[in-house]
């Protein structure tokens, strides 16, 4: 985990102004808050006057808080740096969510939070009892039981769920489709678990396009509390598969 | 991820304010894409962004030359350029078109300023996918405060604290930096490339009453 070398440190403060999480407090040199660290790599870049931070190489369970907090770790297993996926990035390549689909991206810790992964187990059983699909090559769909949304000891390295509980991250990332008819219920599902988390969650929700827009537009008319931001992120149809 | 997709401001405030993501996709055409992110990086790199670069290859804001960036793309590479006009976005995706290398191409920004570009970039009349952005749910009161998402929403990997957003704005507001120093010192904690430091700049400049 990211430590502070005492010797070094001059109580500039510094790295504790740029800590996303506010895990660094500062009397005579700067301390670090262990439990609520992300180990997000943000202090080794804030360009600490006397270099007196260090970051040893991290093992499980602490280093998903890495894996789901520094873009610059990457899962080898998504081939994808951060804790993102592709997503709707190459959906005109992957036809991961087609017309009559809906996908969803729920980001727990966005904005600026930070999130414990007890809530991330929290929101992903919930989801489950409502039979959502859950992406495969998504850094949280490898840490759950697809069945039933709680951490399952199937993991990449075998870590029991408790240990999986404790982790926090900036955020992490639950992907998951269901027919488009769902949506409205879907959004109410994720209202209620909203109440019983300790975080914040980002909503986003994949749509194909019909000519004058996006295929699920209708179904989110009249939902109380939810509203589509004018701005969005939009795939160019650029791609195909397989060329050179 | 959906790192570029939950910036927050006013309509006005968004009108200059596009990133263009390219990426290879698993499974399909990642494999031995290099070359052609490259080549599509040379044709971005040729129309000036504000920021341009990946995680793993390191950005502009981060004082990396193009021409490195470039040269470090890998097949996994999720590369991502900043621009703050929309008709350099426009001629931009023109000659990504032209290009015709095969290579999935995302524009976040206004949905109705992206489907415009997409008209007049010979594209098509709307895009292939959306991803649409519904808000935040959940403890709401924990969240950064309404004033300084509106820069660290820029970041979407959530590299900038809420607290020197509010630090360098009480500099600002002493004069002991311009709003554009301040936005390059932010810029430079964004490790992908999305910050957009023009509209850090203006939103800075507004909030600290410049």
């Amino acid at each position: 985990m990211v430590y502070v070398v005492k010797d070094l440190c001059v109580g500039c403060g510094k790295c504790a102004l740029y800590c996303p999480v506010q895990a660094i407090t500062v009397e005579e040199t700067a301390s670090i808050d262990q439990e609520r660290c992300v180990e997000c790599g943000t202090c080794m870049r804030a360009e600490c006057p006397v270099d007196a931070l260090r970051q040893p190489d991290l093992k499980p369970p602490r280093l998903l808080r890495k894996l789901f907090s520094d873009p610059l770790a990457t899962f080898k297993e998504t081939e994808v740096p951060g804790r993102g996926t592709e997503e709707m990035k190459t959906n005109d390549v992957t036809n991961n969510v087609g017309f009559g689909e809906a996908g969803w991206g729920i980001e727990l810790g966005r904005p600026g939070v930070s999130t414990g992964f007890n809530d991330v187990e929290k929101v992903a059983m919930t989801l489950a009892e409502q039979g959502v699909e859950f992406l495969d090559l998504n850094p949280v769909s490898m840490l759950i039981d697809h069945g039933t949304g709680m951490f399952t000891q199937d993991n990449p390295w075998g870590l029991p769920p408790e240990s999986i509980r404790r982790v926090r991250s900036l955020s992490a990332i639950i992907e998951f489709k269901t027919p488009k008819e769902k949506v409205p219920e879907i959004l109410q599902t994720l209202r209620e678990v909203s109440d019983e988390v300790d975080t914040v969650f980002s909503v986003g929700l994949i749509s194909r396009w019909r000519v004058e827009e996006p295929e699920l537009a209708p179904l989110l008319e009249g939902i109380p509390g939810i509203e589509v931001r004018p701005n969005g992120k939009h795939n160019m149809g650029l791609g195909r598969a397989g060329c050179h | 991820m959906t790192h570029t997709l939950y910036r927050e401001g006013t309509v006005e405030s968004l009108k200059n304010d596009f990133v263009l993501v390219i990426t290879g996709a698993k499974g399909f055409n990642k494999k031995g894409c290099a070359p052609r992110l490259r080549q599509m990086l040379r044709i971005v790199s040729s129309f000036n962004p504000i920021n341009m670069g990946s995680m793993e290859v390191g950005n502009l804001g981060r004082g990396m030359p193009p021409k490195e960036i470039i040269n470090n793309v890998t097949d996994a590479a999720i590369m991502q350029a900043a621009f703050d006009d929309k008709e350099t976005v426009i001629e931009v995706l023109k000659a990504l078109k032209e290009a015709d290398l095969g290579i999935s191409v995302t524009i976040s920004g206004l949905t109705e300023e992206v489907k415009d570009i997409m008209r007049r970039a010979g594209v098509g009349d709307h895009p292939h996918t959306s991803n649409l952005a519904l808000g935040f749910m959940g403890r709401r009161e924990k969240a950064p405060s309404d004033e300084a998402r509106l820069i660290t929403t820029m970041c979407g990997h959530a590299m900038i604290s809420e607290r020197i957003v509010n630090h360098l704005l009480e500099m600002i507001k002493d004069d002991r930096i311009t709003p554009m120093d301040a936005a390059i010192r932010l810029s430079r904690q964004c490790t992908c490339g999305a910050f957009n430091t023009v509209r850090a700049a203006q939103i800075l400049e507004e909030l600290g009453g410049k």
